[in-house]
């Protein structure tokens, strides 16, 4: 079965490892603050929240280690009497499926796990079986990365759902969550397309998700901060 | 009638220390006790854990004791408000 290793258009090459590399940047920022919040606090959810947002960010991580791999192939030579050869090679071509299967089943598992967050989920013994299917899915969806795509849209259509009935976006930060969300969903839906022209859409759908996510942060550490604070001191 | 959840150990503390800070910082024993909804002697467990850390302290005044934040006691304050806000946003609370 032959499927191409790139989507990106020639031009956009190297722009979607930024957005991804941003992504990264946002992903750590918000598991530190929860690994943070833990220590403040002690509670599980934060404890959890902290293991999923770290398992995206490496997974994204891992992304972009891969695309940069396949983007800028090292050019090689060997000299076979007197003849030289030049040739490019990428470097980490033996490991690819590896890497391919690592990134997508952090980026899954980092999904499932904010999925039982969000919906406070008590249900932990079916935890087993979804960490089955979620394999599964990993391995078929090395043959065909739809199959990734579309789980990933679904479960991240799943936490926006509920994280909608369960916050009723009161807050700024909350909205801005949701939609960071909602975009991330869309990108993957568009990722289903194997076409480098909705690939460039989605790349910019999916840097929108994590400009939201970059504020939601934000906001909640300091414009809510000093609403409350102006709150107490009334 | 809708049922609240039992407050966690640090709701019941971020709750004490908002109502000292929304008093102007200083409040007597008795009136804590009613604002915080909590018995003398669990309001007493409570504030020798706040004591014990430096995050309040007690102050007398015309003849009554006072509870007052020490300025650990608003950082304190401060982060487990950011703390709130950042689980709110992430829907964990």
């Amino acid at each position: 079965m032959m499927f191409s290793l790139i989507l990106s258009p020639p031009w956009f090459r190297g722009f979607d490892c930024i957005f991804e590399y941003f992504g990264v940047i946002v992903f750590l920022l918000i598991a530190l603050f929860a690994y943070k919040a833990t220590k403040i606090t002690s509670d599980k959810k934060t404890k959890w929240l902290f293991i999923s947002f770290l398992l995206i960010a490496l997974s994204y991580f891992l992304k972009v280690f891969k695309n940069l791999n396949l983007y800028f192939p090292v050019e090689k030579s060997i000299s076979v009497g007197s003849v030289y050869i030049r040739y490019t090679s990428v470097a980490i071509i033996q490991s690819l499926f590896l890497i391919e299967f690592v990134t997508r089943i952090l980026f899954l598992l980092g999904l499932i796990s904010l999925y039982f967050l969000i919906t406070r989920s008590e249900e932990k013994k079916h935890v087993f079986l979804l960490v089955y299917l979620i394999t599964i899915v990993t391995y078929v969806s090395s043959l065909k990365p739809m199959i990734f795509h579309l789980t990933s849209a679904i479960l991240i259509g799943e936490i926006s759902y509920f994280y909608l009935k369960k916050t009723k976006l009161k807050t700024l930060g909350q909205k801005s969550m949701f939609l960071a969300l909602v975009c991330l969903a869309m990108s993957n839906l568009l990722l289903l397309i194997l076409s480098s022209g909705f690939y460039v859409s989605a790349m910019v759908l999916e840097l929108i998700a994590f400009i939201f996510f970059m504020f939601a942060f934000a906001n909640s550490l300091f414009g809510s901060r000093i609403k409350n604070l102006e709150k107490t001191k009334k | 009638m809708k049922v609240k959840h039992k407050r966690t150990r640090e709701e019941i503390l971020n709750d004490i220390m908002l109502i000292v800070l929304n008093r102007s910082g200083r409040i007597k024993r008795t009136q804590l006790m009613t604002k915080a909804n909590l018995s003398y002697k669990l309001m007493n467990q409570y504030l020798e854990d706040l004591i014990n850390q430096d995050y309040i302290d007690f102050v007398n005044r015309n003849n009554h004791q006072y509870i007052i934040i020490t300025d650990k006691g608003r950082e304190f304050l401060d982060r487990l408000l950011k703390v709130k806000s950042f689980k709110e946003t992430m829907g964990l609370d």
